[in-house]
């Protein structure tokens, strides 16, 4: 085998996320008034558009999950072994990004280093110049002819690439679709790219295709100059800021799968039962609620910190002690941000143990436990929902906010916080290093943007109290 | 004469995302000064929007499509909204049916009151005041000085609905329309309100249209009908030709189908369906006398907790000694208006109240001191029908699995397969048709969520029935299909019903005893013929005369 899957914790939890959610597709696809109020999430450009950008996130922290070991190109043993370095599927793709290491500072599409170096000459006499760059621009003869003409044919090159890859996808929907409505190719291509379909297909197309763009050139530039320039390891900008990805994609989503059990059982028991249960976990949010957020998280990732380091033996790389901060960073998120929801819950359960269908369900003895699974939850499941999209983008920027004073994800993890800390001091040098910290905030406000309009479609069409048949 | 209100071929449209929906089509009819027209029709039948239309009032989705309003020889479907302004207070004034949210709750009387006055007229602060004193004295209001400076919700249902007459009138409009201005009241209330808009009436000599469902006050009050079906109106003719001999079949349909004491013991006519003149005397069952349930001195009192430690301050006694006695077969009817605590003796009896003090007891076992698994089971026995069919069915289950689910709990069936078989059954039995079981319920109309809801009950063989207002959401033709398959059941299965309802007219034709509620108590208690024909009690007497009633020739 060529190489060995290592799975990380953070990555199995991200996979059964995955999973959960392809079954809640599947289970709603079947489910008439669960599929409904989603349809209409897909027939908002806004919705579809957003969703399509999310998605390509949401594909690339996949990709960037599926870690393993590479096997060593080692002749001379029987059995086959592994290097300790744990890449992904990302890193492979990324690869000439990845490996192409300057030696300190550079600016975006540079061919030079940043500042001046003594370099030995040929003639042997040491001089104060701008040194080229090992990997950016390395195939330039003639900078100042041919620099501007060779990008342009890179990108000319991306985006051939990018068409051909548009047109196979969406040939593909095409003959897909044309299967489903029976209909000739023409036809179908006609009336899927119609104004009057039921979905936005000329809005996903345009979206598909600016992203697919926007990939492609960008892989392709990349491979010969440093997108966004190089930090100072001579690290390349663009390759940290998408590896930045998966770890905001995963605080965002993680944290919510370890707040929802607790937020839905609690507030669903708390609104049910009322009485002394109710007051107990009453008593048990404010006081959470009081304590500052920021203590909390400071605190328990001190401790994680020293459990990590009285415990090196027991963990391989730094790449796992990185996921273990990173997880216990999703956890600790988790517990102090489950109170919000928990409350709306419980307001809500009020309401609905009044309805009469729960009334009546009592007066049939149907157990308690059943009519909080039957009848309760899945008619506070909108709310649910919807707080889920909408903290996610929270999430997002509490992680930056969080690595930023240093409480958050290890240092060696790639994430926008850790960009943005780094960053901070870079500013002050003179010429200004401005990319590390714009690359964390285009791809960061991209995500955070995409997602709160997103939350904002699917709170407008699962909220029963604004969604009117308009 | 010339007409005051005269509309001509009317048609509004309401355009949804995907269809246009034709609510008033064509409609023509006038209003001449000091008359009162009653548009009738059940609810979807236009005649809300018939009355938005003329004051100009639809919402946006609407539109007039063609015909004219003239008020005064003046069309109103010309003027621009500034002049719509002036003419509506001024010209025409409308009530709405729910008093409850059509004043601003932080505003005082009083200055509601002016402010539309002063908008309207050139008058004075003070006089307008005064005037203002004058109008809540003469809607009746018993301390019109105080009541102007208090605010809404110090004031109760009925109060409000005089307010809103008295706002209505402050400008001394030429046509009033009252759109179902005493549907959200009781009776008794309704009384007074109608005699009062009546009196009114007769003082300023407007026109009056009114908008009901109710053919019981259509008859107290109208000079003329118009009776409306899908946006179009069916028949148009004078009170007493109407009630007499009413022409169009949907006419005849809506009398016939009104529940009163001379149907007793027939079904109530349902659209294509024929008047079946069925008897007592082919009852299946024929009742015993077997005294099922027994309800003696109950008492449930609800504590009023105060301050920190929630010290129990006081007790609202919904519920004050009541017995009551159910035979088997038999109808027992509980009758009082809202707030009379009628529910809760309703759901003390299947125990989803704790009750204070009393005893209860069901085939002689005594019900109050049932726990766990035993109460279980005495739940298939006494099962409870409520009164909004769209809030007692789960939005998020199937109608199959709704009807199964008292089933699964309380162990009448574990074959899953004879379950799914007695669901049929039961579709069948309440005429639902059998696909019925794998859709949602909001794909139902109210009557038939009605009907899912009796199947549902009916699910687990209970020998009582507690029936909360289950027609009182409902038109009248549906009503009747209810009761009809209430009454159905009542002879073939021979089911006992405790049936709570404020509805007089339902109460005459379907109970065999009536039990009459007054603040928390039973003031009268007998045989149904006895207590409507000879109440003794004063408050019985004054429900009974605040009824409509329908005189048909």
């Amino acid at each position: 085998m060529p190489f060995q899957p290592v799975i990380l914790i953070t990555d199995a939890l991200f996979f059964v996320l995955t999973a959960l959610l392809v079954m809640f597709i599947i289970f709603a696809r079947k489910r008439e008034h669960i599929s409904r109020p989603w349809r209409k999430v897909f027939k908002r450009s806004t919705g579809a558009v957003s969703l399509v950008v999310l998605l390509s996130y949401y594909s690339i922290a996949v990709l960037d999950s599926m870690h393993f070991n590479p096997r060593l190109d080692n002749a001379t043993s029987e059995e086959a072994q592994y290097s300790n370095e744990i890449l992904s599927v990302l890193d492979i793709l990324m690869t000439p990004m990845r490996t192409q290491v300057e030696k300190t500072f550079s600016a975006p599409l540079a061919t030079h280093l940043l500042s001046k170096e003594m370099v030995q000459q040929a003639d042997g006499a040491m001089q104060q110049i701008y040194p080229r760059l090992k990997y950016g621009g390395a195939h330039l003869d003639n900078i100042a002819q041919d620099k501007v003409a060779d990008i342009a044919m890179l990108v000319l090159l991306g985006c051939f690439y990018a068409v051909i890859t548009w047109s196979l996808i969406w040939l593909l929907i095409c003959i897909i679709y044309s299967k489903k409505i029976k209909q000739s190719l023409s036809e179908s291509l006609a009336r899927l790219f119609s104004a009057s379909h039921e979905f936005p297909v000329r809005a996903i197309a345009v979206t598909t295709g600016i992203v697919i763009a926007v990939i492609s050139i960008s892989m392709v530039v990349g491979s010969y100059y440093h997108l966004f320039g190089t930090d100072k390891v001579g690290q390349d900008v663009f390759y940290q800021a998408i590896k930045s990805i998966r770890t905001g994609i995963l605080i965002g989503t993680l944290t919510t799968i370890v707040m929802l059990p607790v937020a839905i059982t609690l507030g669903a028991m708390a609104g049910f039962f009322r009485g002394w249960v109710d007051d107990v976990i009453q008593y048990l949010y404010t006081t959470l609620n009081s304590i500052p957020g920021v203590l909390l998280i400071a605190a328990s990732i001190l401790l994680v910190q020293i459990y990590i380091s009285n415990n090196e033996e027991s963990f391989n790389s730094l790449v796992e002690r990185a996921d273990i901060r990173l997880l216990f960073l999703c956890l600790i998120l988790g517990i102090t941000s489950w109170t919000g929801l928990c409350r709306l819950l419980r307001a809500e359960t009020f309401k609905l143990r009044e309805m009469e269908y729960i009334q009546a369900a009592t007066a049939f003895g149907v157990t308690k436990f059943r009519i909080l699974t039957r009848h309760v939850m899945p008619n506070f499941m909108h709310i649910v929902l919807i707080t889920v999209a909408l903290d996610f983008s929270g999430l997002v920027l509490a992680e930056a906010v969080l690595s930023y004073i240093n409480i958050g994800v290890d240092p060696a993890t790639n994430s926008w916080g850790n960009m943005i800390n780094q960053a901070r001091l870079e500013m002050a040098r003179d010429p200004v290093v401005w990319w590390s910290l714009t690359a964390a905030f285009v791809f960061m406000f991209t995500l955070v943007l995409f997602a709160n309009l997103f939350a904002d479609v699917v709170r407008d069409a699962l909220d029963p109290r604004v969604s009117g048949d308009k | 004469m010339l007409s005051l209100l005269k509309i001509n071929n009317l048609s509004t449209e309401i355009r949804l995302a995907q269809r246009v929906i034709h609510a008033v089509k064509d409609v023509s009819f006038e209003v001449n000064s000091g008359e009162t027209f009653a548009l009738v029709g059940e609810s979807g039948s236009g005649k809300s929007i018939t009355a938005l239309s003329i004051a100009r009032l639809l919402p946006d989705a609407a539109k007039i499509t063609q015909g004219s309003v003239e008020l005064n020889g003046d069309n109103l479907l010309a003027h621009s909204e500034q002049q719509m302004r002036s003419v509506r207070g001024s010209n025409i004034s409308m009530i709405f049916q729910e008093p409850m949210t059509s004043l601003n709750p932080v505003i005082k009387i009083g200055d509601q009151i002016v402010e539309s006055m002063l908008h309207h007229e050139n008058i004075s602060k003070p006089a307008a005041y005064a005037r203002c004193l004058d109008l809540l004295d003469a809607v009746g209001l018993p301390n019109a000085k105080r009541n102007m400076k208090e605010y809404p919700h110090q004031l109760s249902g009925g109060m409000r609905q005089r307010i809103m007459i008295a706002i209505a009138l402050a400008a001394n409009p030429d046509v009033l329309i009252a759109d179902e201005p005493t549907t959200a009241l009781d009776v008794t209330i309704q009384a007074q309100v109608l005699e009062l808009l009546k009196k009114l009436q007769s003082e300023i000599g407007m026109g009056l249209i009114f908008i009901t469902h109710d053919l019981g006050v259509v008859q107290q009050v109208a000079d003329r009908i118009a009776v409306m079906r899908y946006g179009e109106i069916v028949e148009t003719a004078t009170s007493e030709e109407f009630f007499a001999a009413p022409q169009h079949p949907y006419s005849q349909q809506l009398l016939n189908a009104i529940p009163s004491i001379d149907k007793r013991g027939q079904r109530l006519s349902i659209r294509g369906e024929q008047v079946e003149h069925s008897s007592d005397s082919n009852q299946v069952y024929s009742s015993d006398n077997e005294q099922l349930l027994m309800v003696d001195k109950l008492k449930v009192h609800f504590p009023i907790r105060k301050g920190v430690f929630k010290l129990v301050v006081g007790h609202v006694k919904a519920v004050n000694d009541v017995s009551l006695q159910l035979q088997r077969g038999k109808t027992l009817a509980l009758v009082g208006e809202s707030g009379c605590g009628k529910t809760t003796v309703g759901k003390s009896i299947v125990r989803l109240l704790q009750i204070t003090q009393g005893d209860m007891t069901f085939q002689g076992q005594d019900l109050v001191s049932l726990k766990g698994e035993k109460l279980r089971t005495c739940r298939s026995d006494l099962q409870i029908v409520f009164q909004d069919p769209y809030s007692s069915l789960n939005p998020r289950m199937l109608v199959g699995d709704i009807i199964e689910e008292g089933m699964v709990a309380l162990g009448v069936e574990q074959d899953s397969a004879k379950r799914k078989k007695t669901v049929k059954k039961l579709l069948q039995q309440v005429d639902l048709p059998e696909d019925a079981m794998n859709r949602y319920p909001h794909e139902f109309s109210g009557g038939q969520r009605q009907r899912i809801c009796i199947a549902r009950a009916l699910a687990v063989e209970p020998k009582v029935i507690i029936c909360d207002e289950p027609t009182s959401a409902l038109d009248v033709s549906v009503q009747a299909q209810v009761l009809n398959l209430l009454k159905d059941l009542q002879t073939e299965l021979g089911m006992s019903y405790l049936f709570i309802t404020h509805d007089m007219s339902v109460v005459s034709y379907l109970a065999d005893d009536v039990a009459v509620m007054y603040q928390g108590s039973i003031v009268e208690y007998g045989e149904a013929m006895d207590v409507l024909q000879h109440p003794q009690h004063e408050y019985t007497k004054k429900l009974l005369s605040a009824v409509p009633k329908l005189h048909l020739h």
